[in-house]
């Protein structure tokens, strides 16, 4: 899964949320790494929804402070299985790393 | 500026735009909102810089993902899966046909490198040498709570004002957590038995916490060190301590030097330490001793400080305000009519002003000439591309897929991009190296500045982009599916494009106007001055100028001895015709003195120009002696005093009658004279002299007086300069350097220059201006008609065929010819209105640049279109000519 996908996704595991707030998250999250320009951001959200992942909430209110007509987008439960298998995924690998670097120490 | 938000409005919609709609409609007003949002944000905490660079990434963003979102449609709905086994083989053999393909059209090659690293060289030297002047930011912590204070005598903010008043305002003010003055201060240190000059400054106490500096070692000056005649305490600026004391840690408690006065080293500056306010590096700091004293009106200091916590510019400026009103209500006497009060300014206003206005220009030149190499190279790619959309066709239709295809066509654009980046940062070296050897005032901190990486990459990145936008509509077709149209249509690819590159033509057109309208000015500019008539004849005259004096002449009279000898030395010299010794050179700024007419107390003024000069210097000088007489042998120290005044000084307090026999009290002002030593009483005018535009040659002459250099008082004695005329140049100045070597050997550092130098170093600036605007226009000119050239031998060779049929049925060649020329010029005169109004509505940014042209100077306007025209027309002519040529046989079997 390529990483924007992959961040967007885990900002959105908190709960549902707005587009300008998700890139300020992801930012955070990545300790600085991952910086979504605009385009990159909806285009990317958009491209979540057409896979199924993620979800328009129509019905929620925005937040204070945020320009009025920002929608807000919710983790599907595809989205979150998706997730979570990436997540196996890279858990797997990196065991899969670790121990092939402790034995080369070995060896 | 409402330009710069419409600009980049009209950039964010265009990007948005090329969104496919899908996404546009879904998500195109949020992207627009967050761009938009992101930019001021960036604007309001970052500055205008980082804004536009935002700005950029987010275009940039929005433009890739247009692509990205058309690539991804397209490979899910295309039946051949996008199956490519070995991305990096398939990268690296693309790379080897775009070298090779670009190899085999040598002249596209070397055309789109040479525009395009022209363009990034020239505009990142440019770009780095502002950013390394200006932007840069500034040496201080907290640089923008650190402030400077001007009084307002009326006239505008004056940067300095009697030591008096900065004290009032640090006893009367609560906005500041340090407000402080400082002089500059210079003198002579010995090092192995050759004496040179130092530079440094006189600072109160206060001045180590407004600039915010901490100090390396050491302490910075007691109350004791600080108040008049107190112990003498140096801090030394660190390279200084490098230089001089080797970087020895025990360096506190030892003494330097400073022209016969030895003081004890309490501290040193931190290498990081720079005070841009003083031209120079500095090499010391001393105390600036002052007795706050409201009798010392005459001499004036500038006033800088640092906002308290908590405390905004506004409340700051009410708190001056406040000042003022107490220091009016206590010291009404000090204050006289027009007198405004004290207005506050950052220290980065007050910077920018100084170098602001021509800065922005060049930058504003330099953007300019990046948009039309940038366009150039856009109408070079389209033609390009267009030329191979069959051989594009033919790849699709054999079944590469359409991400294959993108690949392979941007191979060569980035190829092309990276290659021209790379010739752009020589240009740049280059240029930054050029720049500083050509700027006419030594730049502050100039050998810290180097090519900009931040700027390079911004440049190359546009540079980028201009290659992968037009290097791309190769692809297009493709990625709109309209294959078999283009098979079918062949060679001639499709005719689209061209209405765009002709409208890049007639934009490169109106920028290039534009620049060759601002170059025209300047130079016209230069040329006027250059024509003034100074009033002075500087030909086969030579000036010298000792910097620093050996010790032992402290004594103005020792000096004036030193002088003397040096002119008797000179006189009896077969080869020199004529010598003169003066406190200041013609061009070199002189003292103001305060004045008032004897017998007319109410006719004085605060400063009239000041120069001392020995008998020889009217006659040798070529100055008109228009009353009376100018000095002579017996006017000298002891002998009556006497003084010469100009034409405008005699017309303006003479205006009746003839000045000579009137007395006139130098130094005087509002009934006292400035120094005791000052007081000789009335000096009488014995002559009037025609006006010499000795300050500057834009101005004309200040009221003058000139007294003989013999009978200067102690109190304005300096060393003076010497002139010497005589048949050649550099025999004169050897005579020149043999005598004041005689005088004394000790005398080592010394500046001979002819004076039509010092004549031609005072147009330095408008010089360096017009020559660099010039260079600019130049290239503007060059690329547009590269740009012209490259169309019309486009559109031409589309026609061949035409051409050739028409040539076979009888038609003239000239007609031919000139039907071509016709077409091709018409963008151009278009650009050339545009930019024609455009240079209209710009020239009041020069205005204040130029000098006795008038910034819509229709001679200037005339000239400019005659030289595009001819050069566009030589530019199409060119093209149309050599397709006339080709042997219509040839032409008809084209195809």
């Amino acid at each position: 899964m390529k990483q924007n996908l992959f961040f967007i996704l885990l900002s959105m595991a908190n709960g549902p949320n707005y587009g300008s707030a998700v890139q300020d998250d992801v930012r955070r999250l990545s300790a600085g790494r991952v910086r979504l320009w605009p385009a990159t951001l909806y285009g990317s959200l958009e491209e979540l929804v057409s896979k199924g992942w993620l979800s328009h909430r129509p019905d929620h209110e925005p937040p204070e402070g945020s320009a009025g007509r920002e929608r807000f987008y919710e983790l599907t439960s595809e989205g979150r299985t998706a997730l979570e298998d990436e997540t196996s995924r890279m858990e797997g690998l990196a065991r899969a790393a670790r121990h092939r670097l402790a034995g080369a120490g070995d060896a | 500026m409402r330009l710069a938000p419409y600009v980049f409005n009209l950039l964010v919609r265009s990007a948005v735009a090329t969104l496919p709609d899908a996404l546009r409609k879904r998500a195109g007003g949020e992207i627009t909102a967050l761009t938009r949002e992101q930019v001021r944000r960036a604007r309001r905490q970052r500055g205008i810089l980082i804004a536009v660079a935002v700005a950029t990434r987010c275009l940039a963003d929005t433009v890739t993902r247009g692509l990205y979102e058309r690539l991804r449609a397209r490979l899910a709905a295309s039946v051949t899966p996008p199956s490519n086994p070995e991305p990096m083989q398939t990268l690296l053999s693309d790379i080897r046909h775009a070298v090779r393909s670009l190899a085999k059209t040598p002249r596209f090659t070397a055309a789109v490198i040479l525009i395009l690293s022209l363009g990034i060289g020239a505009n990142t030297a440019i770009f780095s040498v502002v950013r390394g002047v200006m932007l840069r930011p500034l040496p201080f912590p907290d640089a923008e709570r650190f402030v400077h204070i001007a009084a307002d005598y009326g006239g505008g903010p004056q940067i300095s004002m009697p030591y008096y008043r900065i004290d009032h305002l640090r006893r009367s003010t609560r906005s500041f957590s340090a407000l402080a003055s400082y002089r500059g201060h210079s003198g002579r240190v010995e090092a192995e038995g050759r004496f040179e000059g130092v530079t440094g400054l006189r600072a109160d106490p206060g001045f180590l916490d407004a600039v915010g500096s901490p100090l390396a070692l050491g302490r910075w000056f007691t109350p004791d060190e600080s108040a008049p005649d107190g112990p003498a305490a140096v801090v030394l600026a660190h390279d200084t301590w490098q230089l001089r004391f080797a970087g020895r840690r025990d360096v506190l408690g030892s003494t330097f030097d400073v022209s016969d006065r030895s003081y004890t080293v309490v501290g040193v500056l931190p290498a990081s330490f720079s005070f841009p306010q003083v031209s120079s590096d500095i090499d010391y700091i001393v105390a600036l001793a002052l007795r706050p004293d409201p009798g010392d009106e005459g001499r004036n200091y500038p006033a800088i400080g640092r906002l308290a916590d908590g405390a905004t510019e506004e409340a700051a400026r009410a708190d001056l305000a406040r000042a003022w009103s107490a220091f009016v209500a206590e010291h009404a006497d000090l204050v006289s009519d027009p007198e405004r009060g004290f207005t506050l300014s950052t220290f980065k206003e007050m910077h920018v002003q100084g170098l602001g206005r021509i800065l922005w220009i060049m930058m504003g030149a330099v953007a300019t000439v990046l948009l039309i190499a940038c366009a150039n190279v856009a109408s070079l790619l389209m033609a390009r591309a267009n030329r191979r959309q069959r051989e594009v066709a033919l790849r699709a239709a054999l079944g590469a897929t359409r991400g294959r295809i993108v690949q392979y066509v941007m191979t060569e654009s980035v190829l092309l991009a990276i290659v021209s980046a790379a010739a752009g940062l020589l240009v740049a070296r280059w240029g930054v190296q050029g720049l500083l050897g050509m700027a006419p005032v030594a730049l502050p901190r100039a050998e810290s500045i180097g090519v900009d990486g931040a700027v390079l990459a911004f440049t190359a990145g546009w540079a980028l982009l201009t290659g992968v936008l037009f290097g791309s509509t190769a692809a297009l077709p493709v990625l709109r599916g309209r294959l078999e149209g283009m098979l079918r249509e062949g060679t001639r690819g499709s005719g689209g494009g061209t209405r765009f590159r002709q409208s890049l033509i007639l934009v490169q057109s109106a920028l290039s106007v534009v620049l060759l309208v601002g170059a025209g000015l300047l130079l016209g500019t230069l040329w006027n001055l250059r024509g003034v008539d100074s009033g002075f004849d500087p030909r086969n005259v030579v000036a010298a100028t000792v910097p620093v004096l050996p010790p032992g002449y402290t004594d103005p009279a020792a000096a004036t001895e030193l002088a003397a000898r040096v002119t008797d030395g000179l006189v009896a010299r077969p080869e020199v015709q004529g010598v003169a010794a003066v406190s200041n050179l013609p061009l070199e700024r002189g003292l103001n003195i305060p004045l008032t007419i004897s017998g007319r107390p109410d006719a004085w003024e605060g400063a009239v120009e000041w120069r001392a000069v020995t008998p020889g210097y009217f006659e040798m000088l070529e100055i008109g002696v228009l009353q009376g007489r100018t000095f002579g042998a017996a006017d000298v120290a002891g002998g009556a005093h006497v003084v010469v005044v100009n034409e405008s000084f005699a017309a303006h307090y003479f205006p009746d009658g003839s000045p000579l026999g009137q007395g006139v009290e130098v130094g005087k002002w509002k009934g006292e004279y400035l120094a005791p030593s000052l007081a000789v009483g009335p000096l009488r005018i014995v002559g009037v002299v025609a006006d010499v535009r000795d300050r500057t040659l834009r101005e004309e002459a200040r009221r003058t007086v000139y007294v003989p250099l013999e009978q200067v008082p102690a109190a304005l004695a300096g060393f003076p300069r010497f002139l010497a005329k005589g048949r050649r140049s550099a025999e004169t100045g050897q005579a020149l350097r043999d005598e004041l070597q005689n005088a004394d050997p000790r005398i080592a550092a010394l500046d001979i220059r002819p004076l039509d130098d010092v004549v031609a170093a005072s147009l330095g600036v408008e010089r360096f201006n017009a020559t660099l605007l010039a260079a600019f226009a130049a290239l503007a000119l060059v690329l547009t008609a590269f740009g012209i050239y490259g169309v019309i031998a486009y559109a031409v060779s589309q026609r061949t065929r035409e051409i050739g049929i028409r040539l076979a049925l009888g038609a003239a060649r000239g007609r031919v010819i000139r039907g071509v020329v016709l077409d091709g010029m018409r963008p151009v005169l278009l650009g050339l209105i545009g930019g024609t109004l455009a240079s209209m509505w710009l020239s009041r940014l020069v205005q204040d640049l130029v000098w006795g042209v008038a910034p819509n100077d229709p001679r200037t306007l005339l000239l400019v279109s005659a030289v595009l025209v001819s050069v566009s027309i030589l530019a199409t002519w060119l093209p149309a000519r050599a397709v006339t040529r080709v042997d219509p046989v040839s032409a008809l079997s084209a195809e």
